[in-house]
């Protein structure tokens, strides 16, 4: 491999298809071990973009690698599992995008927002279709509203039609709905840590 | 590496203009050809373009221009002079001011090789 990276920082042009064969499978092979499952949603391919996208960087900036700190496929693996996380979180945030979970009804009893947590574990258009499969009307309403980021308690509750409701009932209601969903979310094995 | 792994990562850099499989796809769409078409021009097998893919663009610059390509012609065993030409009609046709001349190249190539060429 040293002498791959040497052609390599040397321009010869053909050192980069070389290294993609030797370094390609058993990047994936890591990256297949590291990341053994992916949620529901994600791009089956997301390996191999990572492994492509370490290995396009190592090339455009092969002065990066210093062959006296560590070996070059070690050095490989630490970037393609640092691509690979990056594009899980891209891939998370686009689908999710507009899931602004950081309402008050996601607020654990510490204080913490949950949100960002469950925005970046909800991995996919096709986990947010299986939650909403097993909901309640009601729950899809307000399910709807949060994906539309909508924070506003009220709106929640005129969604669910208790707007007539005194306002320290319908935060109740609408918390208990919040709270419902949030048990769905936990049941479809996003984990809230 | 295994076929299906090539190609995809064939296909990821022929978006990249780092890559040689970015000139071969240019070349490619603004063509009209299959893969099998530009294997054929070049004088290899189809599957072959997917491994030329993962090579490095020629660097502009004259001198390395052309080694740069004939490095990659003698490692795949094709023709050098074919892939030059390549090369060169993707860089003069992909800078928009030169289309014209590359639509001209184009209409050159046909009355030389018409009848009466």
């Amino acid at each position: 491999m040293l002498d791959l990276h040497q052609r390599l920082l040397s321009d010869d042009p053909v050192a980069t298809e070389e290294i993609f064969n030797i370094a390609a499978p058993d990047l994936e092979r890591h990256l297949q071990l590291r990341f053994p499952s992916l949620a529901a949603g994600v791009d089956p391919d997301v390996r191999t973009l990572a492994v492509y996208e370490a290995l396009t960087d190592y090339f455009k900036n092969p002065s990066k690698y210093k062959p006296d700190k560590r070996g070059l496929m070690g050095y490989l693996r630490m970037a393609a599992g640092r691509d690979m996380q990056n594009l899980l979180r891209r891939e998370s945030r686009h689908v999710t995008g507009r899931v602004s979970l950081a309402d008050v009804e996601f607020r654990q009893p510490d204080g913490n927002d949950v949100s960002e947590r469950v925005a970046e574990s909800l991995d996919g258009q096709r986990l947010i279709e299986d939650l909403k499969r097993g909901m309640t009307s009601e729950e899809r309403s307000v399910f709807a509203l949060m994906l539309e980021g909508e924070r506003s308690t009220a709106i929640a509750a005129e969604s669910m039609g208790i707007g007539h409701l005194p306002p320290g009932e319908q935060t109740r209601e609408v918390k208990r709905v919040k709270d419902r969903i949030k048990k769905r979310i936990q049941r479809m094995g996003v984990t809230l840590r | 590496m295994n076929r299906e792994t090539l190609s995809k990562i064939s296909s990821l850099a022929s978006r990249d203009a780092f890559y040689l499989g970015w000139h071969l796809a240019r070349y490619s769409e603004m063509k009209g050809m299959s893969k099998a078409e530009v294997s054929e021009e070049l004088g290899c097998l189809p599957e072959t373009i997917d491994s030329i893919a993962l090579c490095r663009a020629p660097r502009a610059e004259p001198p390395h221009f052309r080694n740069d390509i004939e490095r990659v012609a003698e490692k795949f065993q094709i023709r050098a002079d074919r892939l030059m030409n390549i090369a060169r009609y993707v860089e003069i046709a992909s800078d928009e001011s030169m289309l014209l001349a590359a639509r001209d190249l184009d209409a050159n190539e046909g009355k030389e090789s018409g009848p009466d060429g």
